[in-house]
């Protein structure tokens, strides 16, 4: 598939990311993601638009997004700030005229050439540690000629590139990637058998990406997100020491759950999980039953 | 985390003789003679007061004392001949001592330094807003010292005492005379010492009296001996100095690698003990050492050194060259994840050149390069580049807002009503009056400068100082009059991050947006934002510097650059040969911020002003890499030091430590120099409690990493409560 676009939906770009891949990596968050899990770190990058964000502590009840509101989802009585997001059509409008920042768009389109500049200048620290670029999400390759076009470009000034996915993508789009991308991180999320009611989702996409990828003999890491007594399920755990041992899987990383995403959901008038994060003694005891299973590739 | 908190315990203060010694100093000084001949007598006098009590059992020197109330010095205890009346009020006198200190005090009065110097000033004077620059408002301070000299110790090493003062006797002078009397003083205090040490001091000590060092212990020895009585509070390149008899030493068998390693650590002690949190700087790595592979082995035990004492002393400061051995950056690394923040980087390839070119010096003088104090640049043992001023970018944009005159002391806020504030019908009219103004506080900066030099050279010769500097002894002259191969001055520059943001949020608030007009930015300043908090949170989200927006950063190089020009182009003219900004870090942003009001990059009357390179404390959003991108951007060829801060968390330096590629990518983009602080858990629960300041602070959530700021409470609660491994 022809990579022409060039201009794609950014949720944010963060410099210097110590763990989205090898070495010190800039991580490009894509807005957009077809994905509801239970757990999200990311919410406000599931709307394929851009996603209005309120952080009501920065607000100063000035009333001028009530003002520039032309759908009526801002209102302020009194000191009460309301948002209904339902109303938003995200044209950004509040957010022009908000003096202090409370009030953000996630998701503003940058082009391919604003995103290598930015590559550009962090270029000897990511060579350095062996970094390079991330594109992430959200889901990156719902976005895909952008993202390809990022990595060819990365690729062609010798950075290296990582495809962080959820893997419930086209088939078109993995195989447009693969000879752009150096390194994936294939999102494993849960069960076959859970994998819809977590993450709204079946897992036949995913399951056909990875093994789309591994007949390529792509580089791959599993990122396995694990809730206790969520998703961490013996059946879960057999799965991701069997896909373990294929060749093309070179490491598997265990992310345990933190609620870090609930902030960012109220912030965007979304509900999600919001429990007590997991523990050191859960971290442990996952490595162990993946160990138990002859799981090798385990990353620190 | 935080580095061990080794308490070292201060020289024992000898109040209780401070008296009869003044009296005994005034006397020589009463004496008479020419300058070098009063100098000698007054010195020799002093020398046994610069030190504490012998033990005689130590391996070095004793410690420095307190500096007495009079005294003449470069620097500790004050500047030139000076009378320190705090430290006389400090004391409980009886009626008869008091109004023998009273006598005193009458007749020092005409002869101090300091009066000398001011007297110097003619109309710059009234350019300056008084002395006290922690008192009240002001944009521009003159400072009395002489700062930065550090002795030539690898020359008086290889000659010896009685090397120097053979060199010194042929000189036939006045001048050499003088030098020779206080060598002189120095073999008493030696011959002293060697009476009531044990071996092997007493050895070591009689042995200092009659040739060059010939060991490790010897030299430290020496070199604190100098530092200390030659009123020097840095140490210069130790590792190239000591290095090599380090070497010889471990060669011969004279020491083992432990007793190597006992003597550095108690040379630290001795500099931790003297306890000028401001100075103490040692030196290690770089190009230009003679012997790398010795200065290597010799830096290694100095990192090592910092690491057991775990003190704010020394300053312990690495040079990194290219071809250097890569065990000090790792074993540096290794002390800056603990916490030490120690020691202080130096990037080499870029300095060198850069201060060849802003001193006007080759690239083989520029080598010998010494961030000295907080971060100054001198040339080791051949120059002098004292800060002798103080310049406040935010109060200069204040006083040219706010249309108040040079040398103003009064606030906005205390304006009477009927104050006449000036029209500037665009930026680049706000601009030139405040580089206009500028212009007009270095004019009296350099007079200052200067008449820091001449005050004191009218009445003294610095005569030890200069026996130990390059080329008063081959040009038969004092330092300060004609002897120092570079005479330069430096001048502190504060705020001007604050400043450069503030012209920034003018002009986008003011002349591109339209949100308000002057006058009424003026009002909410005047005010301190009360009732303008809309306005302030628009000024607060025009990019400020320090994340790598092109706009902002942009803003700092032109200020930056002007300030610098400027300050270089008054050198010629002042008889300097170079005069040099240097944008340093000490606690001088907070006391000029407490005495300025609130500015237009939002900031609050009465706060910290930006410290040094760095971006105001809660406008560095974008992360460490986009930090050192702004902080690595503007010129270093044409100022004499400019320092940055770094606060990382500790998972920067796990696993394949990150820091170092972060570090490669600012050492490549032009990154001059850097502080490491890594976190601790007290600064995370000050983060929660202050986020404002902390706006920078990245921890690690999960699988993800995350500014802890942005954290909602109970996340922050729970990582807090981690425990650290």
């Amino acid at each position: 598939m022809p990579c022409t676009e060039t201009t794609g939906l950014v949720s944010a770009v963060h410099r210097a990311a110590l763990h989205d891949g090898p070495g010190l990596r800039t991580t490009v968050f894509m807005q957009g993601c077809p994905l509801r899990c239970a757990w999200c770190h990311n919410p406000e990058t599931w709307s394929m638009w851009p996603q209005l964000r309120f952080k009501g502590a920065d607000c100063l009840a000035c009333g001028a997004c009530v003002t520039a509101c032309a759908t009526g989802c801002q209102s302020l009585t009194g000191n009460e700030r309301v948002v209904d997001f339902a109303r938003c059509d995200a044209t950004g409008a509040c957010v022009d005229v908000c003096p202090s920042g409370a009030l953000s768009l996630s998701g503003n389109d940058m082009t391919v050439a604003e995103v290598t500049e930015l590559l550009e200048r962090d270029r000897v620290s990511m060579q350095h540690s062996g970094g390079g670029v991330t594109v992430s999400g959200g889901e990156p390759l719902a976005q895909p000629a952008f993202s390809c076009e990022v990595f060819t470009r990365a690729q062609a000034v010798g950075i290296h590139t990582c495809c962080d996915t959820s893997g419930h993508v086209a088939a078109g789009a993995i195989a447009a990637a693969v000879p752009v991308v150096d390194l994936w991180l294939l999102d494993w999320k849960a069960s076959a058998s859970q994998h819809q009611e977590l993450t709204g989702v079946d897992r036949r996409r995913v399951e056909r990406s990875f093994e789309l990828l591994c007949s390529a003999g792509a580089a791959v890491w599993l990122r396995c997100p694990l809730v206790p007594g969520l998703n961490d399920s013996a059946e879960h755990f057999d799965d991701i020491a069997v896909r373990a041992r294929e060749p093309s899987v070179q490491r598997v990383c265990l992310m345990p759950y933190h609620r870090h995403g609930s902030a960012k959901a109220v912030e965007t008038g979304l509900s999600i999980l919001d429990r007590p994060s997991a523990t050191a003694e859960d971290a442990a005891r996952w490595r162990d039953e993946l160990l138990a299973r002859g799981c090798g590739k385990l990353a620190a | 985390m935080a580095p061990t908190a080794v308490r070292i315990p201060p020289a024992t203060a000898a109040s209780d003789t401070w008296l009869g010694f003044a009296e005994a100093f005034t006397a020589a000084h009463a004496a008479g003679g020419s300058i070098a001949e009063r100098e000698a007598r007054c010195v020799a006098a002093q020398l046994p007061h610069l030190f504490a009590g012998l033990d005689p059992d130590d391996c070095l020197p004793p410690p420095a004392a307190v500096a007495p109330p009079l005294g003449f010095s470069p620097e500790p205890g004050g500047y030139g001949w000076y009378w320190n009346q705090a430290e006389w009020d400090g004391c409980d006198w009886t009626g008869e001592e008091a109004a023998r200190i009273a006598e005193l005090a009458a007749y020092w009065r005409p002869h101090l330094s300091r009066g000398r110097a001011e007297a110097r000033f003619g109309a710059a004077d009234a350019a300056f807003a008084g002395r006290d620059f922690t008192g009240h408002p002001g944009a521009a301070f003159p400072l009395f010292r002489i700062a930065g000299l550090t002795p030539d110790y690898a020359r008086v090493c290889a000659e010896g005492l009685p090397g120097l003062r053979a060199r010194v006797e042929a000189l036939g002078s006045d001048f050499g005379a003088g030098v020779v009397q206080v060598l002189a003083g120095l073999d008493a205090v030696l011959a002293a010492w060697v009476a009531q040490a044990h071996a092997p001091l007493a050895a070591d000590l009689q042995a200092l009296r009659c040739g060059p060092p010939q060991s490790l212990r010897q030299a430290l020895q020496l070199g604190w001996l100098l530092a200390v009585a030659s009123g020097s509070l840095n140490h210069g390149r130790i590792d190239d100095w000591a290095g090599p008899y380090l070497q010889a030493d471990l060669a011969a068998g004279r020491l083992d690698h432990d007793q190597a390693q006992a003597l550095v650590d108690a040379f630290w002690f001795r500099i931790a003990q003297r306890g000028n949190i401001w100075n103490g700087r040692v030196i290690i790595g770089g190009i230009g050492r003679r012997d790398p592979a010795a200065a290597d082995a010799f830096a290694l035990l100095a990192l090592e050194a910092s690491d057991r004492l775990g003190e704010i002393l020394p300053q312990l400061s690495l040079r990194l060259a290219p071809e250097q051995d890569g065990a000090l950056c790792d074993r540096a690394l290794e002390l800056l994840a603990k916490g030490r923040t120690y020691p202080i980087l130096y990037n080499d390839s870029v300095n060198v050149p850069a201060v060849a070119v802003a001193m006007a010096i080759s690239v083989d003088e520029a080598v010998h390069y010494l961030p000295y104090g907080c971060g100054e640049y001198t040339i080791h043992h051949a120059g002098v580049d004292t800060p002798n001023g103080i310049l406040n970018h935010l109060r200069i944009m204040e006083e040219v807002l706010f249309g108040l005159p040079c040398g103003s002391t009064t606030l906005p806020a205390h304006l009477p009503a009927e104050h006449r504030v000036p029209h500037f019908s665009d930026i680049d009219a706000l601009i030139a009056a405040y580089e206009d103004r500028v212009c007009a506080y270095l004019d009296a900066l350099v007079v200052g400068q200067v008449a820091s030099y001449d005050g004191l050279a009218q009445d003294a010769c610095l005569l030890l100082p200069s026996a130990l500097s390059d080329d008063c002894l081959a040009r038969n002259k004092a330092l300060l009059a004609g002897g120092i191969r570079h005479r330069g001055g430096t001048m502190e520059s504060y705020g001007l991050v604050n400043a450069a943001d503030s012209l920034h949020a003018i002009e986008q608030l003011v002349f591109i947006d339209g949100h308000c007009d002057l006058d009424q930015l003026r009002v909410a300043l005047r005010d301190d934002w009360r009732g303008a908090e809309v306005l302030r949170a628009r000024a607060r989200l025009v990019p400020a510097f320090g994340n790598d927006d092109a706009q902002a950063d942009a803003w700092y190089r032109r200020l930056h650059d002007q300030v610098c020009v400027a300050c270089q182009a008054r050198a010629a003219s002042a008889g300097l040969d170079h005069y040099l900004v240097v944008c340093i870090n000490n606690s001088a942003n907070t006391h000029l911020g407490m005495q300025t009001g609130a500015s237009a990059d939002g900031r609050h009357a009465r706060t910290a002003l930006a410290n040094a390179v760095n971006p105001q404390p809660g406008r560095g959003r974008a992360g460490a890499m986009a930090m050192l991108r702004s902080c690595a951007a503007p010129r270093c060829d044409h100022h004499a030091g400019a320092v940055q801060n770094l606060s990382l968390s500790a998972s920067w330096f796990c696993g394949e430590q990150p820091v170092r590629a972060l570090l490669a990518g600012y050492w490549a983009a032009g990154g001059s120099q850097v502080m490491i602080t890594v976190t601790a858990p007290g600064e995370l629960k000050a983060a929660m409690e202050r986020p404002g300041e902390y706006q920078h602070l990245m921890v690690r959530v999960g699988g993800f990493s995350a500014r802890f700021v942005d954290l909602d409470r109970p996340c922050q609660q729970e990582i807090c409560d981690r425990a650290l491994h």
